[in-house]
């Protein structure tokens, strides 16, 4: 028998549809916001509902938007010469809590993965390169695809494609993260960042 | 158990954790599931790792108990894209069975030399063929299929997937021709640039079966690149 009524075991379960979640959290969840702070409750129901009905994508980088261009292609004051390419917008929104970038984004909403079925046209990237072919205003791609083995096919991928187009491709460094000790690094990052060391001036 | 394994494949799996399909040297192709938050996991559970682990479990899906890098491989370019071919290959056509210690082998030699950046083009052609061998589907490069009669080496064959090669009779047959010598050189493992995609034509039809006639996506996305995939 369980404990509560339909709409409650509901609740909780859709609570269960967050990632980390499970079903002792889902039901605090519930009993927070139904016990104690009922306000709140109507509060995220309401932006949840609204933000599923106006939210969608942007028509030419694919980030959340409530308009045909989202918050950030509407900008005009961005560097016009660069273009970040990221997996997802949470990684977009890193690169922009980064504070060291200005350019416009593309978002693939995901990676080349073969074996998973996901190919070039899941990714956006027919509208992409007839975008960058037609318009002319990329001087510089910057490639910020994860560093895993699909990050890297994804940017192998796409330099390849923009070959003909005459434009500079770059790909965001692997290498020591600040305040870290070597010793504690794993092997891989070490040889990338060996790979990739710059000349150090003084 | 304990052994070293490679990594084909990696994907989320619940919340927490990773299923990951490993090619290991005690006991073939297994599915392992890993707690995806350790933090130390995230880079040694990328493809192309070779690692050492612990795992338990009796039936399909093994628990990962310990898991230690023995080398990483680090491939790029057009190098990572044919391990990736190679890994989409080996999860598709595998079952969870026996120990297969010449695809273990021949694996491990392919990983050195992708890692490398040494052609890789008629050795990819040879692993296939070994791996249609080791799966029953041998390709028959001696004899014609039905009449058993010898391949001539200034004869014409075509290729027919799960049966053989069929001499050609008349010059209006509209199936891809491959000549006699062709075979008996393939037979030899000598495989030569001029004759390598012609192999592969034959390889990826005597694969088809095994593939439940869908090519490899990765064979159909590098499709347009020039590096290794027609
Ligand atoms: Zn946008």
């Amino acid at each position: 028998m369980n404990i509560f009524p339909a709409s409650v075991q509901q609740l909780i379960k859709s609570f269960m549809y967050l990632p980390g979640i499970g079903p002792k959290s889902a039901e605090r969840m519930a009993l927070y916001l139904l016990g104690r702070y009922p306000a709140k409750g109507k509060t995220l129901a309401d932006s949840l509902s609204t933000a599923l009905e106006k939210v969608s994508y942007c028509l030419r980088c694919r980030h959340f938007s409530e308009k045909e261009l989202c918050v950030i292609c509407s900008d005009s004051t961005r560097d016009e010469r660069l273009l970040c390419i990221v997996e997802t917008a949470s990684d977009l929104s890193a690169m922009e809590q980064s504070g060291g970038y200005n350019g416009y984004y593309f978002v693939l909403m995901g990676r080349l993965s073969p074996i998973d079925g996901v190919g070039p046209e899941e990714l956006g990237l027919t509208v992409l390169l007839s975008q960058l072919a037609s318009e002319k205003r990329v001087h510089e791609v910057i490639l910020a695809t994860n560093s895993t083995i699909e990050g890297e096919a994804t940017a192998y991928f796409l330099v390849d494609q923009m070959k003909t187009l005459g434009l500079k491709v770059s790909r965001l460094a692997n290498g020591v993260p600040l305040g870290s000790e070597l010793e504690y690094m794993d092997k891989g990052t070490l040889t990338c960042a060996l790979d990739q060391r710059h000349i150090f001036e003084s | 158990m304990d052994t070293l394994a490679w990594i084909l494949h990696v994907r989320p799996f619940k919340d927490q954790c990773l299923l990951i399909d490993l090619l290991t040297q005690s006991s073939g192709k297994i599915t392992g599931v890993a707690y995806r938050k350790k933090k130390s996991n995230a880079a040694l559970l990328q493809p192309f790792n070779q690692l050492y682990i612990h795992w338990q479990g009796e039936k399909y899906l093994k628990t990962l108990k310990k898991i230690e890098i023995m080398m990483p491989f680090f491939l790029k370019k057009q190098y990572l894209l044919a391990g990736l071919y190679l890994n989409e290959l080996l999860v598709k056509v595998l079952s969870h069975t026996d120990a297969m210690p010449e695809i273990w082998t021949h694996y491990e030699q392919l990983m050195h030399h992708l890692s490398n950046q040494l052609s890789f083009n008629a050795h990819l052609r040879l692993f296939e063929k070994k791996l249609l061998a080791i799966l029953g589907y041998a390709l028959p490069l001696t004899h014609e299929a039905k009449s058993n009669t010898p391949i001539q080496p200034n004869a014409h064959y075509y290729f027919t997937a799960n049966e053989g090669f069929y001499r050609i009779n008349h010059a209006t047959e509209t199936k891809k021709i491959i000549p006699g010598w062709l075979l008996l050189q393939y037979h030899e493992d000598n495989i030569t640039l001029n004759i390598e995609p012609i192999l592969k034509y034959i390889n990826q039809t005597a694969m088809m079966p095994l593939l439940g006639y869908k090519p490899l996506n990765s064979s159909l996305f590098f499709s347009n690149k020039t590096l290794f995939i027609e």
